[in-house]
């Protein structure tokens, strides 16, 4: 919304009544002459009949408690690019004790606006004429679903300045608030009338600027509105949309990389695990050495997936392979040990480890190679261990797309469990709040 | 920000996709063992 008001406006001169209050002879003036129907002394607070050519005092309201606006009023301001005049203040309040303060706004070319401020919060209001879809609890308006967060009566208990109704403390009406941030549709029913209006979250800064306000009597927000946009929605969102379009991007690499990997067993070795007899006592660890054939890895570097599968038995080997390249004599160590147990013990069967182990050793030169290899044994049952070892060049890594994943849901999750907290604390004050666990 | 966390995590797993590199593997050029040493001893 812009803030530019235009010429024409400008050269806004409202026609205003002057006349004397008939109860206490204040001075009172009525801006919006022809539609204000009732007008409250801002003197003695009688509410007067503006309708009447005497002013008739419609109610005297001498025991109502002074409550004090945030936009006094007769002051102006500009929103949404057109100029409006305060003429009217009320506050009004519930049962429960909540109190809020209703302003109503004035401009000769575009009729009547209300300003709604509860704990520093406001919403701009308009009377909607376009009635919303009532299904169930929840209403349908202009294509968004608003839902129910208040319901019960109101109680006006100040009141100040002119009104397009017969307005005066202790007036009651029945409410009910929906919510759709930034927007809420508020329907009130009073004496056969009943009325619709729109509303929209106005930062307090905006009114605050709009209508030049001093931080004496502008109240600071408190808590979170039902209608105050989440500021972890859009991000929330920016965030998912990114994760999606990275997540999709790595798995296609993934997908190709899977397809032209060379994925190839270049050696296979199988052993046995034999126990010197001087450490056949069940308690010393035996160590045994024996080199392979050659074998060839082709291409170029890559990674090399070394598979381990042995017999063992309540007991473990521990195979210490020597990547040794035949021309340089260097050698990569691709430790790993295999080791399996089971028993019954509580009346339950158990087991942990298993006949296999695997892990990649990265960026292997291509070249000509042999195993020399180092076991060790040892466990509760010590028998000859029948081992074998694969060697497969170049295979694709699942835990790189999975850890990756992980890293990038981070931030969408941090971010989605701040959007749904900022709900829950919204709603927090709702008797129909859709996290409740009632 | 998010968006230079997703093309960095981006960048990072395709690099190690298509050098057949991983997060946690061991680096042989750190673990090459000195010429000579076991695989020479029992030659």
């Amino acid at each position: 919304m812009s803030n530019r008001i235009s010429r024409k406006e400008k050269q806004i001169r409202p026609v205003v009544k002057s006349f004397n209050c008939p109860n206490c002879g204040a001075t009172l003036n009525i801006t919006a002459v022809g539609r204000t129907i009732s007008v409250v002394c801002k003197s003695c607070r009688a509410t007067l009949d503006a309708t009447d050519p005497n002013f008739a005092i419609l109610e005297k309201n001498a025991k109502m408690k002074t409550v004090t606006p945030a936009i006094p009023v007769g002051s102006r301001g500009t929103l949404g690019g057109k100029m409006w005049e305060c003429i009217g203040f009320m506050q009004r309040g519930d049962s429960y004790g909540y109190r809020w303060h209703e302003y109503l706004l004035y401009n000769p070319y575009h009729g009547y606006r209300w300003l709604f401020e509860f704990d520093g919060h406001w919403t701009w209001f308009k009377r909607s004429y376009d009635l919303p879809d009532l299904s169930g609890t929840d209403v349908k308006y202009k294509g968004n679903t608003y839902k129910l967060f208040t319901k019960g009566t109101s109680e006006v208990f100040y009141v100040e300045g002119e009104f397009y109704w017969r307005v005066k403390a202790g007036d009651k009406s029945k409410v009910k608030d929906f919510v759709s941030a930034p927007y809420t549709i508020s329907f009130e029913a009073s004496e056969g009338e009943e009325v619709w209006t729109h509303g929209q979250y106005l930062e307090p800064d905006r009114i605050k600027k709009a209508f030049n306000l001093k931080d004496n009597f502008f109240p600071e927000p408190v808590g979170i509105a039902p209608n105050q946009p989440s500021p972890h929605k859009l991000e929330a969102k920016t965030a998912l949309k990114y994760f999606f379009f990275s997540a999709v991007f790595m798995i296609v690499v993934h997908v190709f990389r899977t397809a032209t990997a060379i994925n190839k067993e270049v050696f296979r070795f199988s052993g046995v695990r034999t126990l010197a007899p001087r450490y056949s006592d069940n308690k010393t660890l035996d160590e045994k050495v024996e080199n392979t054939p050659t074998f060839l890895i082709e291409k170029k570097r890559s990674n090399l997936q070394l598979k381990a599968m042995a017999n063992v038995n309540n007991s473990w080997i521990w195979i210490d392979p020597l990547l040794v390249n035949e021309e340089t004599g260097k050698g990569i160590p691709m430790p790993v040990e295999v080791s399996y147990y089971h028993g019954y013990s509580g009346g339950e069967s158990w087991s942990e480890g298993g006949h296999n182990k695997s892990k990649i050793i990265q960026n292997v030169p291509p070249g000509r190679y042999y195993l020399s290899i180092k076991t060790q044994i040892g466990g509760q049952s010590l028998r000859d261990v029948n081992y074998s070892l694969i060697l497969i060049q170049d295979v694709p890594v699942l835990s790189n797309l999975i850890i990756s994943l992980i890293l990038l849901g981070i931030f969408p999750i941090f971010k989605l469990m701040r959007r749904q907290s900022f709900e829950v604390q919204r709603w927090s004050t709702s008797d129909y709040s859709p996290y409740s666990e009632d | 920000m998010y968006k230079y966390i997703c093309i960095g995590i981006c960048a990072v797993y395709t690099y190690l996709a298509f050098t057949g590199r991983s997060y946690f593997s061991p680096s042989p050029t750190r673990s090459w063992a000195k010429k000579g040493e076991r695989a020479i001893f029992h030659k």
